[in-house]
């Protein structure tokens, strides 16, 4: 089979992890959801990333117990579970979606302003191709390599809006509403559990079950953390009104500064270094559903799985921007009802088949 | 195929070079105006920068308007009359004519504005008492070509003296949307145009913008603030409460104010944040108290005794920003931002959208207790 996985250590795989977490977390294509109900979205984040743990780690078990390495060792040869894997594809393919979606309208309008979104899907299809194509190894070690760039474009765009932060801004907290706070956190899961999901599809190029396990707690936490920090940094920027309506309120808070702000004439900088970061984690997140997708359909070569889905993921963007009405719609009704399409097949995968009692001879 | 493969990879960003345009097709609008037209709603006034210009400054400023019944339909107008294609990716500041600001009907025209321009959303905000075109030509000058010290001249007065608000574009958003506080946006005047009352009254020379006794190369001043009832004007304050202003909100740095004390002596001070101010209270009931270090401007002049002075600050400071917040009342506007505690008693955002904050401010008492801590050193203003 030719899958382009290679071979990498578990601090690869918790960078890839984290980066995920995190431009899943604060690129979320709907933004009226996750502000609908005031600003909880911190509190959500927290409490999705451990749901998306405990899942992982029941996988994590459970691949103990019966051998293997990766998802695709629990769903084996059975039917019904490769039919469960396809809601699970469709889950990564959504979550690829939403980092690139998140960039876009900065892209077009910030950065090349009037450019049409269709440009800029072309350079982001392009890269996604090569990633995809490459393979893990090459996804997860430039993961690894961008990280600590990344966090600090981060950790500074974070205390650069210090002065404009105010805790007034984060009322009225939800926490009165607890069946609402169940809704986002499902939604949510669509942000946290991706992340697990892909390294659990990869898991072999991790070379050993326990350093998946570990490097996708330190992933999980770390990238959990830094999102839902990120998410309460944003919500003292601005309050859940204007967030509801706003595209892309990451890279907002970062131009949204005083004039005398040192970052300001930075923001483009970061903006790109965040691109890379963001493609980054869609390739993971694509290549991750390809493997799922060979391994269970028996397809032995993973590249045209991989400029399929990298195409499917690209142009399913545009249709959104193009025909936000219909697409927005189902989009929106498959982010809000995310639990179900992850946490469904999850633990019918995650069950053990029962073996037929060999008839007793006559 | 694999040469033919990474080809056509290469070929893909090449969409980028399809209508591309130079950089010097451009002409960059600096600023914005939008005030009542004569014979159309609008009348958009631009301050635009294009090449151009002598030998020392490279650049050339024009004013530029037209009259419409939309901002696209201006924008069309403009472009089309203008030698360059017009980018508003640089434009740092946008005026509002008083005019429009004081029946509420830029509301509609900003956010039609907003959806269509590329706009910075940390573009300044700012009202003009006197006609827009009059405003931006007093800014013009060769010795700042740019208008560099223009695009910073509000958030630099608010910080080093207090007498100016500086309101970015999303601040002001959030005042409209959100009911949390009221907008207060920096005011600016030609200065030969004449004197605008103040909505607290009672100071000898109220600094408001274009009233301000100076004879300089900049014919335009910034001073006071312009402060709003949802998206209506419905004052301005001078220099003075401007600064008592900003210090309930929390937005104070520094500032000088002069007082006479009870045996005529008049003194100058010069105050300084301590650490923002606290402000408590229940649905009717406020109370804010303030932080403020006080340097004394000629302390070998003063004749009174540390305590005495002290208590004296305090009691004067906390009756002004009494006075300040009745008058703000009277004009149902919160710009000292006392709905930011009521949204702390909400746990749900459908209920407290549903509530009628004004209605609860019409009868909201508030106490300041304003606490002055005294330091005799000299003050010298050139060390800050």
């Amino acid at each position: 089979m030719n899958l382009r996985m290679g071979a990498f250590g578990r601090q690869e795989a918790a960078s890839a992890v984290l980066l995920a977490m995190f431009f899943g977390g604060c690129f979320a294509f709907d933004s009226r959801a996750l502000f609908e109900n005031g600003n909880a979205s911190w509190i959500v984040e927290i409490v999705a990333c451990l749901q998306a743990l405990l899942l992982f780690e029941a996988t994590v078990w459970a691949l103990r117990v019966r051998g293997g390495n990766d998802l695709s060792a629990l769903i084996g040869d059975s039917k019904l579970k490769k039919a469960l894997a396809a809601p699970l594809i469709l889950a990564l393919l959504l979550a690829a979606m939403q980092p690139l979606e998140g960039f876009l309208i900065p892209i077009t309008q910030f950065v090349f302003a009037g450019s049409k979104q269709v440009t800029a899907c072309l350079y982001l299809l392009s890269c996604l191709f090569l990633l995809t194509v490459l393979g893990a190894e090459t996804i997860v070690r430039t993961a690894r390599i961008l990280l600590p760039v990344l966090l600090v474009s981060i950790l500074a765009a974070l205390l650069s809006g210090i002065g404009e932060y105010r805790l007034d801004r984060i009322f009225p907290i939800p926490i009165g509403e607890p069946k609402m706070l169940l809704t986002e956190t499902g939604s949510a899961q669509l942000r946290a559990a991706p992340p697990l999901l892909a390294l659990l599809c990869i898991g072999e190029g991790t070379q050993d079950r326990m350093a998946m396990r570990s490097a996708g707690r330190i992933g999980a936490i770390a990238g959990g953390l830094l999102s839902a920090a990120a998410l309460f940094a944003l919500s003292m920027t601005f309050p859940y009104t204007q967030l509801r309506e706003m595209p892309a309120p990451f890279y907002r808070m970062l131009v949204e500064v005083r004039a005398e702000n040192p970052t300001l004439r930075l923001d483009r900088a970061v903006l790109f270094l965040w691109l890379m970061g963001a493609i980054l984690s869609s390739g993971y997140y694509i290549y991750a559903a390809c493997v799922l997708f060979a391994k269970t359909f028996g397809v032995r070569d993973a590249r045209p799985v991989a400029l399929c889905l990298s195409a499917l993921a690209v142009s399913l963007i545009l249709v959104l921007h193009y025909d936000t009405e219909t697409t927005l719609a189902v989009l929106k009704l498959l982010y809000r009802n995310a639990s179900l399409l992850i946490g469904i097949p999850f633990p019918l995968i995650l069950l053990k088949r029962r073996r037929r009692k060999p008839k007793c001879a006559v | 195929m694999r040469r033919l493969t990474l080809l056509l990879l290469c070929a893909l960003p090449l969409c980028g070079c399809m209508q591309s345009k130079n950089i010097d097709e451009y002409a960059y609008v600096l600023n914005i105006g939008v005030e009542r037209g004569t014979t159309m709603p609008y009348l958009v006034t631009l301050l635009v920068s294009a090449p151009g210009g002598s030998e020392e400054t490279k650049v050339e400023n024009t004013v530029i308007c037209a009259e419409a019944r939309s901002f696209s339909e201006a924008y069309e107008t403009l472009n089309a009359a203008y030698p360059s294609r017009l980018s508003f990716s640089r434009a740092s500041l946008l005026v509002i004519g008083e005019d429009l600001a004081r029946t509420g009907e830029q509301t509609a025209f900003l956010d039609f504005a907003f959806g269509k321009a590329d706009l910075w959303p940390n573009l300044r905000v700012m009202i003009a008492k006197d006609p827009i075109r009059d405003v931006f030509e007093g800014w013009l000058s060769d010795s700042d070509p740019s208008l560099r010290k223009i695009k910073t001249a509000a958030g630099d007065l608010r910080r080093a003296s207090g007498t100016a608000a500086d309101t970015g574009y999303g601040t002001y958003l959030e005042a409209l949307g959100d009911k949390r506080f009221d907008a207060m946006l920096a005011y600016a005047g030609v200065n030969e145009y004449g004197i605008e009352e103040d909505l607290v009254g009672g100071e000898a020379y109220p600094k408001v913008g274009g009233s301000l006794l100076t004879e300089s190369l900049i014919k335009t001043s910034i001073a006071g603030s312009a402060v709003f009832d949802g998206d209506r004007m419905v004052g301005v304050l001078d220099g003075r409460h401007t600064m008592e202003t900003l210090m309930v909100t929390g937005l104070f740095r520094r500032g000088e104010m002069r007082f006479v004390l009870p045996d005529g002596q008049e003194i100058g001070v010069a105050f300084s944040r301590v650490h923002a101010p606290k402000l408590h209270g229940e649905k009717r009931k406020a109370e804010a108290e303030i932080f403020l270090e006080a340097d004394l401007l000629e302390p070998e002049r003063l004749s009174v005794e540390s305590n005495a002075l002290k208590s004296f600050l305090e009691e004067q400071l906390s009756a002004e920003l009494s006075a300040v917040f009745s008058a703000l009342q009277r004009s149902n506007s919160d710009a000292m931002g006392f709905g930011r505690l009521q949204a702390k008693r909400f746990r749900s955002a459908a209920d407290w959208e549903a509530y009628d904050w004004k209605a609860d401010y019409r009868a909201l008492s508030v106490t300041f207790s304003v606490t002055v801590m005294l330091s005799h050193s000299a003050h010298n203003p050139e060390t800050e």
